[in-house]
């Protein structure tokens, strides 16, 4: 029999476990003029990050590519909320998508963290928000709330108070202590988290002896982040286990990269640098990830999360078939 | 409230689909001082192709993670397209080594291509900094029956740094390469006259744009021209400050680096001065990569 794929994120019951990041996928419109995309193979679009006012974004060059992987530095250019809110989002209302939406908040102060979250909350079609405090893309914020527990705690509790929708934390790897950051999330009121964002690279061009990016830095995704993915996965289900469902990403391109990370803890999985080049992987992945759970015996997809951690390992199969 | 450019709800789809193909290789030729032509069949894509768009490659064998992105130098019989590019790195390096049969993923057509709506120009002035030669060939050949005179500037030194140690490089490509091309465009009508920074028989000593700029002081044919210029930025930058001085109208391909090529990353941002001085970045893979000269940013790179 097929295994079950569906999962449920923070309320949100969505029909695969593979989602899109925010910042790879804009505001669900750009791979829809692929002559073969469907939503349908996407459990939820996580949109581009979302601030107060409109963001210029960093100079370019704003991207790099590195060895199995990519530095991107967009300094979370976009048109602000109210414009995502008052126009992007009744379009695509209007275009018939039904994947579940999820907004990206993000900001300088804990203040526009909340006036963001107020806004989305009054838009019919967003199923739930992402709070961004690991973007190491922008001077303030960002990554300055990611980093540690108190100020993590601060901005969830803060938003928590101002949304009756779900919220989910993203975090980042670029802190030693990212355990306590999702604790302290979770004790706010986080219902799940995204875990992780990139982590943060330099590239040095030799011919200027300059630093590639116009923002110097960028943030590393792609393949070569994958182990340290799957490793804050791991850690973070072992510290927290069931108590919120973890969004697995970082560096996934196929169903066995997937299955690493729900085995490490995840109930759903992200593919964003991927897409570029594939912008099929969504549809791949979820049906690859099916054989996995089927090979393994595995009848529905929450069987097998965070199924690593079993210490009797090598028995896993036989007791969960 | 962002300037209207920043409004990614104007940026959604021209309506154009996008193909994914995968392109048989039916021609391949590495050609000397590191270049190549490329041909694919990708009849999706070259039926739909306009002048200046261009198409995202994948390097094969997984030799690069992102995909290429390359202006279309010719299409045939609706069938096949043809790239010609410098082996700059990872991914051009690969993609000179396939072989007639491999097959190459690609997706496109991507970008907004040549205005060709509209009044066309008299003259029609086209300047090449190196391969930037590329995608002007699809707008010579639109424009070749539209426009009274059709005049292409090449320059072949300024993204060519190893000329200055082995100056085979250099004239491996002014010699084969640029000569092929320039009968392409030839063949189309076009006058050509090459710029080195090298004396050298019968080409222009200088930058291409002081070639332009010699045009434009001297040759009544200049006086209606647009110009159409694709190359390296500071190359571009002169050509644009050429036509603002002498009052034409100039639009420019720009080739950014890129990341997802179809809009959503917003990687290859391209600064425009915006009107009031409201700065906006762009995208060069939806808004561009053809930009009127006039709005873009020079100044910031």
């Amino acid at each position: 029999m097929k295994p079950d794929l569906r999962t449920t994120i923070a309320g949100i019951e969505m029909a695969s476990p593979v989602v899109v990041p925010s910042g790879t996928f804009g505001f669900g419109e750009d791979f829809a003029r692929f002559s073969d995309f469907s939503h349908a193979d996407i459990g939820a679009i996580f949109l581009k990050g979302t601030t107060l006012k409109p963001q210029l974004g960093n100079p370019p060059p704003r991207v790099a590519e590195t060895p199995a992987g990519m530095l991107n530095s967009i300094g979370l250019q976009n048109p602000g909320v109210d414009v995502v809110v008052n126009e992007i989002l009744p379009r695509l209302a209007k275009s018939g998508l039904d994947t579940p939406l999820i907004a990206n908040v993000a900001g300088e102060t804990i203040d526009e963290y909340v006036a963001v979250a107020r806004r989305f909350s009054e838009a019919p079609n967003i199923a739930a928000i992402e709070v961004n405090i690991s973007c190491p893309n922008v001077r303030r914020g960002g990554l300055a709330f990611g980093a540690a527990p108190e100020a993590a705690f601060e901005v969830i509790k803060a938003t928590r108070a101002v949304t009756r929708l779900p919220i989910i934390a993203k975090l980042t790897p670029n802190t030693a202590r990212i355990v306590q950051v999702a604790r302290a999330c979770i004790d706010a009121g986080a219902d799940a988290l995204s875990l992780i964002n990139t982590l943060v690279g330099m590239v040095i061009d030799v011919r200027s002896r300059r630093p590639l990016l116009g923002n110097k830095t960028g943030g590393l995704s792609g393949p070569a982040i994958k182990p340290v993915a799957v490793a804050k996965v791991y850690e973070v289900f072992d510290a927290v286990g069931h108590r919120v469902p973890l969004i697995g990403m970082g560096g996934i391109s196929n169903a066995d990269d997937a299955y690493e990370f729900v085995l490490a803890g995840a109930s759903a999985v992200g593919i964003g640098t991927a897409l570029f080049s594939n912008h099929r992987a969504p549809r791949e992945v979820a049906a690859g990830l099916a054989v996995r759970l089927e090979e393994a015996r595995f009848r529905r997809l929450s069987d097998a999360v965070g199924a690593a951690h079993n210490e009797r390992r090598w028995q896993t199969t036989d007791e969960t078939a | 409230m962002g300037s209207p450019q920043m409004d990614a709800s104007k940026h959604v789809a021209s309506g154009q689909p996008v193909y994914r193909e995968p392109a048989r290789v039916v021609a391949v030729s590495p050609l000397p001082g590191g270049h190549c032509r490329l041909r694919l069949r990708a009849p999706s894509i070259a039926a739909a192709v306009k002048p200046g768009q261009f198409v995202n490659v994948s390097p094969p064998l997984d030799s690069a993670l992102l995909r290429r992105p390359f202006g279309v130098y010719r299409t045939f019989e609706q069938t096949d397209i043809e790239l010609l590019f410098k082996l700059v790195g990872r991914g051009t390096l690969a993609l000179a080594k396939v072989r007639v049969g491999d097959e190459i993923d690609i997706i496109g057509p991507l970008g907004n291509g040549f205005d060709l709506s509209g009044k066309l120009p008299d003259t029609a002035v086209l300047v090449a900094g190196g391969f930037g030669i590329a995608p002007l060939h699809p707008l010579a050949l639109a424009l070749r029956d539209n426009v009274a005179r059709m005049f292409l500037f090449v320059g072949t030194e300024e993204d060519l740094p190893l000329e200055i140690s082995d100056s085979s490089m250099r004239l491996s490509f002014v010699d084969p390469e640029v000569t092929v091309a320039l009968t392409d465009f030839e063949a189309l009508g076009a006058t050509s006259r090459v710029a080195t920074l090298r004396e050298r028989p019968g080409f222009f000593r200088g930058l291409v744009t002081d070639l332009l700029e010699e045009f434009l002081h001297g040759s009544e044919a200049a006086a209606n021209a647009k110009i159409y210029a694709c190359g390296p930025w500071a190359m571009l930058k002169r050509t644009a400050a050429a036509a603002a001085e002498h009052g034409l109208p100039c639009d420019v391909l720009l080739e950014e680096r890129m990341g997802c090529g179809i809009g959503a990353c917003m990687s290859c941002a391209v600064r425009l001065k915006g009107k009031g001085g409201e700065a906006a970045y762009v995208r060069a893979c939806v808004e561009g990569p053809v930009f009127d000269a006039a709005v873009i940013d020079w100044d910031a790179k």
